[in-house]
């Protein structure tokens, strides 16, 4: 929000220089900076903007940092009993907590004196005439936004209520809106005026043969206002104060400070004040606990240190401080809050007031001591870990990427883009993007991500792709997963080959623990972590080292049309668990147009050397078994 | 000269080679054609049976011994460099290894640091709830600090993709009573155009810690223990008061790095509505709870300008990592 440094400087003859105020509103208050000219641009919270979201709040926020004397505020016209009428208004919703109404007359509308002019300006606002100029002037300096009405273009008394389903309102820009039931209105008998805390009409606007004014003061539900801000898709200054709680106190003063400015800068003369719901200032109480105050914020400041900071704020305080052995939360000086302060609630907010006068910097550093044993890490984080490590040293690289895409099982109302509209359900189009790409620089891709995917439920997954501008990687990425998983301690997992050339499934008991798949360039297997923390081991054990050598035995096999290695090998294997170590294939070869293969056997017993004998004995069923189950030849 | 002299000799002289040309030449005095071995065995035929038998034995024996100790000074003096010269200077040979990605080594950062201060290390859900992501934090709906976060939201009535880890303070006090102290990393969503600096994807990590007495202090200590592990122990950091609806009082975190400040996480005491929402007493239990973002902790510590580049799946980007 945008704050005029020349308003700043009237209230606070003390002020050194903008940069001072700056950084001192930046350490001690609220974001502040500086926007070029005699511009601040701060950023208030958004609980505070009853009370700072004003050049009156920040000045009184500036003084009690830079204890500035001397302090004043603009001046704002006393507390009227008049028994004039005022304008006709009736609240038909309870949507509208207070509204005030004031007619003013002989208004003469014509250009703002100079000050107020640039005040405008500084403060990004264009200034019209004195009039919209003054309301503009008072909203800026009390916070409470104001509105003027040309009196006599209203036709019977005025309205706050809902809209009616269709009714259409032309605002003062020219553009017009067609609005629903929830939109709250200022009316008049003819039909809407305004829309109420956002943007009036252009029916009643104040124009240059203006003579007589009726300004509006009002406070409207916070929640209507942000909600319908968002529906027109129209944020005003208004808008934005209003979405955020202004106080019913606002009200009367803004409307005073109008008066003031009416009758200074128009010569108008004031009317009788309509008020649907007058308010009395409400002073909370909250005990001021020294105790409470040590053990939440670690700061030690003498009581009386930290009261005075207090006052400096505009709190008052009572009673007497806390005695000793009195309990913690309970005793201490009575503090009363002002009544715009609506941020300070508790004791933590008290403290914060304190703190933050007293500055950050002298806040302490204390270790935590809270005795909570030893620390857990969450399982899919350490898997997580232990498979980027295993994987760099496979020389695949990480990659992350978005968590949205173009189809899916959950949809975005909001998506950012056309292809971004769903969330991901498999790492893989954005690691085979990374192939793709990455290819143009490189013969080999080996990339790999590990992130969440949403399919049947948010699930961690492990996506690895491998790409080649001209091998085939099938067969690597199948090696990666199998050494992967042998690390992660899994040793009783097999793949599964899938129908209509999808790849294969990777399996582990009963459970399919991810897939391999292959496509032009590129293969990709993707892991699912959940799955795979059903059946992981983390350790791995100790097998004791053989006794007796291996005897190894090579094995030339001519293949039919359509054989399975897989399945061969794993024939091979299964004739004798017991004897057969490993097999292996070694060498691929085409021989008179029929695929040839050689298979590396090695046998080793347990408790004896074999002898060559027994070895002959294995071969010759395995060539029988082979050649009878699968149509090979051996050679 | 007896076997035995012939033995000592020979032996003391293939032992005292300090060159290839040395050893050749014990070798041809040796076992050439000229030495006294081979002469030795070359006369064998002109002894007496009795005697050729022994004699033949011990020689043979020797004349093993004797290659074996050339072969294996012949290996020592290789091994020491007597070979052909190496050109060191030549390039090393290119290992290739995999590369991880700076988030993640920035995210191991953090964690190391947080475990070795003993903070469990949690997870939770990107998809969330407006429950857990907002009305819990103090921001019931249409509540303007919502603002703050500008959300992406499902299709599905009331859930969102989280705006920030916060998401899982309530949900971890609902299943866990204090005290404790975690940190809990993830992904979080943010619906806003993106530039050099804005992602809608970005990862963050929370810390929360509630017991009886957590103060202001502790906070204080953990966030400088942190920014001195990352930046050094000469590390320059600021706390100034900022507003977060779920946080009294609140504060956001500045580094200097440099002549410039650096806004670079978000804090706070834990708010007496966020223990209400998670059925704590806020009589009972005091916390605090930070919020900061590993994108923008990798990017000013390695450097990269650009926060898009994390998200680009561009190898060379990664394997300057």
């Amino acid at each position: 929000m945008k704050f005029s440094y020349t308003l700043l400087q009237r209230y606070l003859p003390g002020l050194r220089n903008k940069k001072a105020l700056i950084e001192a509103l930046s350490m001690h208050a609220f974001e502040a900076e500086d926007s070029g000219g005699k511009t601040i641009d701060a950023t208030i919270p958004s609980n505070r903007y009853a009370d700072a979201a004003s050049h009156i709040g920040v000045a009184r926020e500036a003084a009690a940092i830079l204890r500035l004397k001397g302090v004043r505020m603009p001046r704002i016209e006393p507390l009227q009993k008049t028994r004039s009428r005022g304008a006709k208004v009736s609240v038909k919703t309870s949507l509208c907590s207070r509204y005030v109404a004031r007619e003013f007359t002989r208004v003469a509308v014509k250009q703002s004196p100079p000050w107020m002019r640039s005040a405008l300006r500084e403060c990004g606002l264009r200034p019209v005439n004195n009039v919209v100029d003054a309301m503009n002037i008072a909203m800026l300096e009390t916070g409470q936004p104001l509105h003027a009405f040309d009196a006599e273009k209203i036709q019977g008394g005025i309205v706050v209520r809902t809209a009616r389903k269709g009714e259409v309102i032309r605002t003062i820009d020219g553009a017009a809106y067609t609005l629903s039931p929830s939109v709250l209105v200022i009316a008049d008998d003819e039909g809407p005026l305004g829309i109420a805390g956002i943007k009036g009409g252009a029916r009643a606007a104040v124009t240059a043969h203006t003579t007589r004014v009726i300004v509006e003061a009002a406070c409207f539900a916070p929640q209507n206002i942000y909600r319908t801000s968002k529906l027109l898709g129209l944020a005003t200054d208004a808008s934005v104060r209003f979405s955020h709680d202004l106080h019913p106190l606002l009200v009367d003063m803004g409307a005073r400070r109008a008066a003031e400015l009416l009758k200074e800068t128009a010569g108008a003369r004031a009317g009788g004040i309509t008020d649907t719901s007058p308010c009395q200032p409400v002073w909370r109480r909250i005990t001021f606990s020294p105790v409470a105050f040590k053990s939440l914020t670690g700061v030690v400041i003498k009581t009386a240190e930290a009261l005075k900071d207090l006052r400096r704020l505009g709190f008052r305080v009572t009673g007497r401080p806390a005695q000793r052995g009195e309990p913690r939360w309970e005793a201490g000086n009575i503090v009363h809050v002002p009544p715009l302060r609506q941020d300070i609630e508790t004791q933590a907010d008290l403290a914060e007031e304190i703190v933050r006068l007293f500055g950050y910097g002298n806040v302490p550093s204390v270790s935590l001591t809270l005795s909570v044993g030893e620390h857990a890490i969450d399982e899919h984080f350490a898997l997580a870990d232990l498979v980027r490590d295993i994987l760099i040293g496979f020389r695949f690289n990480e990659a992350y990427h978005y968590s949205f895409a173009p189809e899916g099982e959950l949809e975005l109302k909001n998506p950012i883009a056309e292809d971004k509209s769903h969330l991901r359900t498999t790492l893989r189009k954005g690691l085979m993007k990374d192939v793709a790409e990455n290819l143009r620089f490189s013969d080999e891709v080996r990339v790999f991500e590990v992130g969440k995917i949403f399919k049947g439920g948010e699930r961690y997954a492990v996506g690895i792709a491998h790409g080649s501008s001209g091998k085939e990687t099938f067969f690597a990425v199948k090696g990666v997963i199998q050494e992967l998983l042998a690390r992660l301690g899994l040793t009783d997992a097999f793949m599964r080959e899938l129908p209509q050339d999808e790849g294969v499934e990777i399996v582990s008991y009963d459970r399919v623990i991810g897939k391999i798949s292959k496509s032009f360039r590129a293969a990709y297997a993707e892991l699912d972590m959940e799955e795979l923390l059903k059946v992981v081991e983390w350790e791995r054990s100790y097998e004791p080292l053989p006794k007796y050598p291996a005897a190894v035995r090579d094995m030339s096999l001519a293949l039919p049309l359509g054989a399975r290695i897989g399945n061969i090998m794993r024939a091979v294997e299964e004739s004798n668990i017991r004897l057969i170590e490993d097999v292996d294939l070694i060498d691929e070869y085409d021989e008179g147009g029929r695929e040839s293969i050689t298979l590396r056997i090695v046998f080793r017993a347990e408790d004896r050397t074999l002898s060559s004998e027994e070895i002959d004995k294995e071969m010759k069923n395995i060539t029988s078994l082979l050649e009878g189950k699968f149509n090979v030849k051996v050679r | 000269m007896n076997i035995s002299e012939i033995a000592s000799q020979a032996l003391a002289e293939i032992e005292r080679a300090r060159g290839l040309g040395e050893l050749e030449a014990a070798r041809v005095k040796h076992l050439g054609r000229k030495s006294e071995l081979i002469g030795l065995l070359r006369s064998l035929k002109d002894m007496p049976l009795s005697e050729r038998k022994q004699v033949s034995m011990a020689a043979n024996v020797l004349k093993e011994k004797l290659l074996d100790a050339v072969k294996v000074k012949q290996e020592e003096l290789l091994s020491r460099g007597a070979l052909p010269r190496l050109d060191v200077t030549r390039p090393g040979e290119r290992i290739e290894t995999g590369h991880m990605h700076p988030l993640t080594l920035m995210y191991r950062r953090v964690r190391d640091i947080f475990v070795s201060m003993n903070f469990s290390v949690v997870d939770g859900p990107e998809v969330e709830s407006e429950h857990y992501n907002f009305d819990v934090l103090n921001m019931p709906p249409d509540h303007p600090a919502r603002d703050m976060w500008d959300t992406f939201w499902l299709m599905k009535p009331g859930m969102l993709l989280r705006t920030h880890t916060s998401s899982m303070q309530v949900r971890y006090m609902e299943t866990h009573e204090p005290p404790f102290q975690i940190i809990v990393p993830g992904r979080v969503f943010r619906y806003e155009a993106t530039d050099a600096s804005h992602e809608t994807n970005l990862y963050q990590v929370e810390g929360l810690a509630v017991g009886r007495d957590v103060s202001l202090a502790n906070l204080k200590y953990t966030i400088e223990t942190m920014l001195k592990r990352l930046f050094g122990a000469g590390v320059k950091f600021r706390f100034r008061p900022s507003y977060f609806p779920f946080t009294e009082p609140s504060i956001e975190v500045d580094v200097k790095l440099g002549s410039r400040w650096l806004e670079l996480m978000g804090a706070g005491m834990v708010h007496r509505n966020v223990f209400d929402a998670a059925r704590y007493n806020p009589r009972d239990v005091q916390g605090f709870a930070f919020g900061v973002g590993l994108d923008r902790l990798a990017m000013i510590k390695y450097g990269i300008p650009d926060i898009r580049l994390m998200y680009s799946g561009d190898m060379r980007f990664v394997k300057q990592f």
